[in-house]
């Protein structure tokens, strides 16, 4: 089994953003206020000269958390063994502390949902998420993950366990660590009606490890991480309260659509480290 | 295995307006066609039309999404046409396979708007 993040990473990161092309000179203009970059894995499978010189480039200059999107650990049908070369090439040439990918299933049947789908949260969906993960080590090799919550657009009958529950039986038995990505778990409170404290109650301390915070919106009834606004007030204070409990290694900072002025990320990034700092230093 | 057999019924009714159809005009025939055990028949129809809908929605602005990035100028020529084809255009159309899907489903898509 691979190690924990905790294990083999250093003690705190720091703050950064999910990497975008549009934003690339401003990044390494701006790199001395950027510790860490997340990116996304799909968005380097071109496997051009161009594109594997742009993600070396990357490498040289920022820590770099390979992020994937398309896995699928949780399909039962097994892996797509093509992506996940692609995606074990990726998180190889990025020279990474862990890599991270979703607690979902985005393939079934020969079918691309095209978007992170739920999981049940049963005990058959562990042992699929432990199969395919153990497979995935196997071809990505020794190198700690970290696996991320969903913001759930439906939610399963038949759950055998809480979704908290769930994430501590899965790190118990496959050893990887969690991104807790706190606007999913706003989203799912908002849209759900569970209390947020009691889910991090029954989180494993000692696992989680990154952050993900973004803004998102209301669509009629619901709250969608549409990752096109500014991060929330209530985001922020949730981020806070994260951090004093868990004490993550790094925060990322997601911004997919409707693209800002870059001094709005940096802002962002620079709000995030500040509170990772003050947790630290709480602590 | 039970959870196989529910993820492509789900895979289904995320992804095809006619398997959306069937399901929601009788969930326990849609359960059957895919040998689903009474269990996870009982999963599927917990999910409820109305969240259904609003995730093959947002599945449907993600794709419309990635074509605009992609003909940008497409997007800009047609304005609000644009997603309003594309909405129509992703009723039929399921999203392909592989790292270059998003690529190959603007191309259909352009495919789509030249035969309008």
């Amino acid at each position: 089994m691979a190690a924990a993040v905790a294990e083999r990473s250093p003690l705190r990161i720091g703050a950064g953003y999910s990497f975008r092309r549009a934003y690339a000179a401003q990044t390494y203009a701006n790199r001395a206020r950027i510790d860490v970059l997340e990116i996304v894995a799909d968005h380097f499978f071109d496997n051009s000269k161009a594109c594997r010189r742009e993600l070396d480039l990357l490498a040289e200059h920022f820590i770099l958390l390979p992020h994937g999107l398309d896995l699928s650990l949780g399909s039962a049908d097994g892996l797509d063994e093509a992506y996940l070369a692609r995606f074990a090439e990726v998180v190889r040439r990025a020279r990474a502390p862990w890599w991270s990918e979703h607690v979902a299933f985005t393939r079934a049947g020969g079918i691309a949902i095209g978007h992170l789908a739920p999981l049940p949260f049963t005990r058959e969906a562990l042992e699929v998420l432990e199969r395919n993960l153990d497979r995935a080590r196997r071809v990505i090799g020794d190198l700690p993950c970290a696996l991320e919550n969903i913001a759930a657009p439906v939610v399963l009958g038949g759950a055998e366990m809480e979704e908290p529950a769930f994430l501590r039986a899965l790190v118990e038995r496959t050893g990887c660590s969690l991104l807790l990505d706190v606007e999913n778990l706003h989203a799912n409170a908002l849209n759900f009606g569970f209390d947020v404290d009691c889910y991090l109650d029954a989180l494993p301390a000692g696992a989680v490890v990154q952050l993900h915070v973004a803004g998102g919106e209301w669509n009629g009834a619901t709250y969608v991480d549409s990752h096109a606004r500014a991060v929330h007030a209530d985001v922020w204070r949730l981020v806070e309260r994260v951090c004093n409990r868990f004490a993550p290694k790094a925060i990322v900072v997601e911004r997919d659509e409707a693209l800002p002025p870059f001094d709005e990320v940096l802002a962002e990034i620079e709000r995030a480290r500040v509170i990772l700092m003050q947790a630290a230093v709480c602590r | 295995m039970p959870l196989a057999a529910l993820q492509r019924a789900l895979a289904q009714l995320y992804t095809r307006q006619d398997a959306r159809d069937r399901f929601c005009a009788d969930p326990a025939e849609f359960a059957r066609d895919f040998a689903l055990r009474p269990a996870e028949a009982a999963q599927l129809a917990s999910i409820g039309e109305t969240r259904l809908h609003a995730y093959v929605d947002s599945l449907d602005r993600k794709r419309a999404n990635e074509a605009a990035r992609l003909l940008p100028l497409v997007a800009q020529a047609l304005g609000p046409r644009f997603r309003a084809e594309f909405f129509r255009y992703a009723r039929r159309v399921p999203l392909g396979r592989g790292p270059r899907r998003y690529r190959d489903d603007a191309r259909r898509f352009a495919r789509h708007l030249r035969g309008l």
